[in-house]
C-alpha cells in the first residue's frame, strides 16, 4: 500500500519521526544555532546528533546557550576541515545517516562530500533541492537548485531532475508533475537556451526517461503555478498550474525563488542536497529554527528511504574517539 | 601532404577564378576554401586547404603570387597558425539519443542553434580536427544535413602590414 504524501511541514515532521532515527554527523558543530537545531531535532526523535568539533568548545557553547546536549555523541576533529572529513568518513562508513553542515562554508563542506578517498560521490552530481509550500497551502511542492548547480548544462539538468524525483518519492508524491521553468513558453533561439533544454527534458519526460512522472516545459512561473493564468494564456497541460517539482534554469533564478518565498511570502522552507550516497543538510545561519528543522526531518525520511538500499545508521563507533553525553 | 594557404588578395571580381586555376592547373584539388574581407576593405584573405606533394603545391603558390591581384600568399604548413572552422549540423533526434547528443555538444563545446519535431541543430566553432572529432560521435544518430564553412586561419606571429598606406609606400 503506498502511503498519501506528506502536505505539510508538520506532517513532514511526524512522517520522519515514524522512521528510526538516523545518526546525524554535524560537522563543525561548535555553533550555538547548530547546537540548537540539533537539540531540537533529537527532542522530536528525528535523529541521533553526533557533534563533531572541538568537545571543549561545543560543551562550553551548549552550556552558555542552555542546550541539552544529553543522548549526543562527540567526536573530536581540530578543525573544520577535519571535521568535515569525519562527518563524511561516518556516513561513509555506514556510522551516520546523514550529515549536516555547522560552522564550516557550503564550499569546504562538499569538498568533503565529494572526497575521492572516503567521500560520498555517486555516480550522479550533487544537487539542492528546497521543499516550499504550494500556494494555497495544501501540499509540499519541490524547487531545485538553488544551492550547488550555478549554471547547469542539459545532461547536469538531467541529473538535477533526477535528485528532485529522489526526494519527491521521499515525500510520498506518486507521480510527480515537474515544470521546467522557463521565461516563455515556446523554444526561444538563440535568446533563451534554456527554454531548449527544459523542451528536451519533456521530451526526454514524455518518453519514460524520468520515470514515473510528467515533465512540462518550457514554462513561466505563473503558468506552473497558477491554473487560471494557464488557461486563460492557453497553456493547459497535466503541470500547468499543478506543478510539485519546480526546476529552475540556473542557480540565479533558483535561489530568487527561494528568498522570495522566505522573506517575501515569509513562508517556512525545508532543503537538503542530494545525489551523494546519503543528504546532507546544508541550513544557513539565517535559516529560522523552524526552517532547520523541516530540513533535518526531510534529511531523515530521505535517509530512511536510502537506507532501504544500505543500511545507513548501523553500527556502533570505536569506542576510543567517541565521547557519550549522558545526564547528570 | 596537407596545406594551408593563407592568401591576401584584392578584393575585386574575378580575383577568385585567378587563385583557383592556379591550383586548378597543377591539378591540385582544393578541400576548402574560405574568403572574405578582412579590415581593409579592399583586401580580402582566402583560407585554402589543399593535399599535393610538396613541390607541385609549392608551385601553384608561386604561380599565385605571380598574380597581380595576389598581396601576399603564406604556406601555413612551415608555420604556427590559429584556425578555425565553422559548421552547423542538423541531426535526427530521439528522446533516447537526447542525453548523448547533448553530452557530445557539451563536450564539444557546440550550441544548439535549431529544433524540430525530429531534428536539431548544432553550431561548432573549432579546429578542423575537433569539428571532425564531434562528427565522428554524432554519426550514429543521423547526419540530416551538414554544412562547413572551411577552414579560416591567420598566422600566429606578427604579420607585415598590407595596409593601403604601407602597401604604396613599398611600391
Amino acid at each position: 500500500m503506498t502511503r498519501p504524501p506528506v502536505r505539510s511541514f508538520d506532517e513532514l515532521v511526524r512522517r520522519a519521526r515514524r522512521t528510526p532515527a538516523p545518526r546525524m554527523a554535524v560537522a563543525a558543530a561548535g555553533e550555538a544555532a547548530v547546537l540548537v537545531a540539533a537539540a531540537n531535532a533529537m527532542r522530536e526523535g528525528l535523529v541521533r546528533p553526533v557533534l563533531i568539533g572541538e568537545g571543549k568548545r561545543i560543551r562550553a557553547i551548549a552550556e552558555e546557550h542552555a542546550v541539552d546536549l544529553h543522548g549526543m555523541d562527540i567526536v573530536e576533529a581540530l578543525d573544520t576541515a577535519a571535521a568535515c572529513a569525519m562527518a563524511v568518513q561516518l556516513m561513509h562508513e555506514g556510522e551516520a545517516g546523514l550529515v549536516m553542515k555547522g560552522l564550516v562554508t557550503t564550499k569546504d563542506f562538499v569538498r568533503a562530500i565529494l572526497n575521492h578517498e572516503f567521500g560520498l560521490r555517486r555516480d550522479r552530481p550533487l544537487s539542492h533541492v528546497a521543499v516550499i509550500e504550494s500556494p494555497d497551502r495544501s501540499r509540499l511542492m519541490l524547487l531545485t537548485d538553488s544551492g550547488i548547480n550555478i549554471r547547469p548544462r542539459f545532461n547536469r539538468k538531467v541529473a538535477i531532475v533526477r535528485n528532485a524525483l529522489d526526494v519527491a518519492g521521499a515525500l510520498g508524491i506518486e507521480k510527480p508533475k515537474v515544470a521546467i521553468i522557463a521565461a516563455v513558453e515556446t523554444v526561444q533561439l538563440p535568446a533563451m537556451p534554456a527554454t531548449i533544454d527544459a523542451e528536451l527534458l519533456r521530451r526526454m519526460g514524455e518518453a519514460g526517461h524520468f520515470g514515473r512522472c510528467i515533465v512540462d516545459g518550457p514554462l513561466s512561473m505563473d503558468n506552473a503555478l497558477d491554473r487560471h493564468t494557464a488557461e486563460v494564456k492557453g497553456r493547459l497541460s497535466p503541470v500547468a498550474g499543478c506543478a510539485d517539482v519546480l526546476v529552475a534554469p540556473d542557480i540565479e533564478t533558483a535561489n530568487a525563488i527561494y528568498k522570495t518565498v522566505r522573506y517575501l511570502a515569509r513562508r517556512e522552507l525545508a532543503s537538503i542536497v542530494v545525489g551523494a550516497a546519503g543528504p546532507a543538510v546544508v541550513a544557513s545561519r539565517s535559516d529560522s529554527a523552524d526552517t532547520k528543522l523541516y530540513s533535518i526531518a526531510l534529511g531523515a525520511l530521505f535517509a530512511a528511504r536510502t537506507s532501504a538500499d544500505s543500511p545507513l545508521g548501523a553500527g556502533v563507533p570505536p569506542e576510543a574517539v567517541w565521547t557519550r553525553i549522558e545526564k547528570e | 601532404m596537407k596545406h594551408t594557404v593563407s592568401c591576401l588578395v584584392q578584393n575585386r571580381r574575378g580575383v577568385l577564378a585567378q587563385v583557383s586555376e592556379a591550383f586548378a592547373a597543377k591539378g591540385i584539388n582544393i578541400e576548402s576554401l574560405a574568403v572574405a574581407e578582412t579590415e581593409d576593405p579592399d583586401v580580402s584573405r582566402a583560407t585554402i586547404v589543399v593535399t599535393g606533394d610538396d613541390a607541385t603545391v609549392a608551385e601553384a603558390e608561386r604561380q599565385c603570387r605571380s598574380l597581380e591581384v595576389v598581396i601576399r600568399l603564406e604556406d601555413l604548413a612551415s608555420e604556427e597558425f590559429h584556425a578555425r572552422e565553422l559548421m552547423l549540423v542538423k541531426l535526427r533526434v530521439t528522446p533516447g539519443a537526447i542525453p548523448s547528443i547533448m553530452q557530445a555538444a557539451e563536450l564539444f563545446q557546440a550550441r544548439v542553434i535549431g529544433m524540430s519535431d525530429r531534428t536539431i541543430t548544432l553550431e561548432l566553432a573549432g579546429e578542423h580536427r575537433a569539428i571532425d572529432g564531434f562528427l565522428k560521435l554524432v554519426r550514429p544518430w543521423g547526419i540530416v544535413s551538414l554544412a562547413r564553412s572551411g577552414l579560416i586561419a591567420v598566422s600566429a606571429h606578427d604579420e607585415e602590414d598590407h595596409s593601403p598606406e604601407t602597401r604604396g609606400s613599398a611600391a
